[in-house]
């Protein structure tokens, strides 16, 4: 295969990832209060259960948080006021996020992947390349002597 | 051992420089995760004392919603203590919590130095009306409707007990069933402390 049908193929592999990412996270228009409120509920932690958002929870201060995040909404406040506010030390802390923040010790959570794909994948090439640079050298002639020589000596060898 | 670092053919070590290579990784993966054990190890753990609620220290939020019985209760007017108790009919703790309760503030509406409000998390007004005629209690009742007053202290689960100070200042907070004999040697150090 040549080289650019081979490149060619990593093209449209790159352009399929990319165009499904941005297709995945992108958000479509103006959102209805409701839909938002809905969104929010499913990324806020119901305090009484385990592991389960206010959203898919019938506990009554699941009821109360969604209750709170629509009346929220309706008075105009964004996504991150909201998210703030339950957050807050004093009502129920950074663990009735179900998802991290990206901020502070959090970004951890999302750059710490990124940045070991990035510094493997960056690693791999690299070596990729020393390998294939190294596959392409010529022989010497001191490789042939040495192979002559191991020759002989097996030649040399009854066994 | 690496791949790199495996001996090349004919049994010769690998050249210095792959070996300082591996070396230097090693050392930046171990550096990063000491690191991050150090940054673990020395943040607050999740799960934080209830008793020791953030709120604690803090103003105590508004109770808002309307009185089921009894007068509006203001908190931080500096004569008095409140003592705010969430409850549900439903919840067997609190069933269990009212003798104890009602004990409370029949001393304390003699004595006039603490007040108690209850309010109503998770359930009806129609219940809580019916709990209080069954059990006894004429003390104020907030109904707290959509939840917002709970959520502003960041009730998790009835019964919960906030005690309050003269000057509206969150002091305690009392998760699951409370007693006469708490809340009264809570305020009582309160006291001596303010004194």
């Amino acid at each position: 295969m040549s080289g650019a049908r081979r490149w060619a193929g990593w093209v449209v592999i790159a352009v399929v990832v990319v165009g499904l990412l941005a297709f995945g996270s992108y958000q479509r228009g103006p959102q209805s209060d409701a839909a938002r409120a809905q969104a929010l509920d499913e990324t806020i932690r119901c305090p009484q259960c385990s592991g389960e958002s206010v959203a898919a929870s019938d506990a009554p201060i699941a009821r109360s948080i969604r209750n709170t995040v629509s009346r929220m909404v309706a008075q105009g406040q964004s996504d991150e006021q909201i998210r703030d506010y339950l957050s807050s030390p004093n009502l129920y802390g950074q663990e009735v996020l179900l998802d991290p923040v990206n901020k502070g010790f959090g970004a951890l959570v999302w750059g710490v992947p990124v940045a070991a794909l990035v510094i493997t994948a960056a690693a791999v090439t690299l070596k990729f390349g020393d390998w294939q640079r190294r596959g392409n050298r010529h022989t010497t002639a001191a490789d042939r002597s040495l192979v002559e020589e191991a020759r002989r000596g097996a030649g040399a060898d009854p066994s | 051992m690496n791949v790199q670092d495996r001996p090349a053919a004919g049994g010769t070590p690998p050249p210095p420089g792959r070996r300082r290579t591996a070396l230097i990784s090693a050392a930046v993966v171990g550096v990063v995760l000491v690191l991050l054990v150090v940054v673990l190890a020395t943040r607050k753990p999740a799960s934080t004392d209830p008793h020791n609620s953030a709120l604690v220290g803090q103003p105590a939020p508004v109770l808002e919603g309307r009185y089921v019985q009894g007068n509006r209760v203001e908190m931080g007017d500096g004569s008095h203590f409140v003592v705010v108790n969430f409850f549900a009919a439903w919840c067997t703790t609190c069933v269990q919590e009212h003798p104890q309760l009602k004990a409370f503030e029949a001393e304390h509406a003699r004595t006039g130095d603490a007040t108690l409000v209850s309010v109503v998390a998770g359930d009806t007004k129609a219940n809580a009306r019916d709990f209080f005629h069954a059990n006894g209690g004429g003390w104020p009742v907030v109904y707290d409707a959509d939840g917002r007053t709970a959520v502003a202290y960041g009730m998790i689960k009835v019964p919960e007990t906030y005690v309050v100070d003269p000057a509206g200042t969150v002091i305690y907070k009392f998760s699951a069933g409370v007693t006469k004999d708490a809340l009264d040697s809570l305020i009582a150090q309160a006291k001596r402390q303010g004194a």
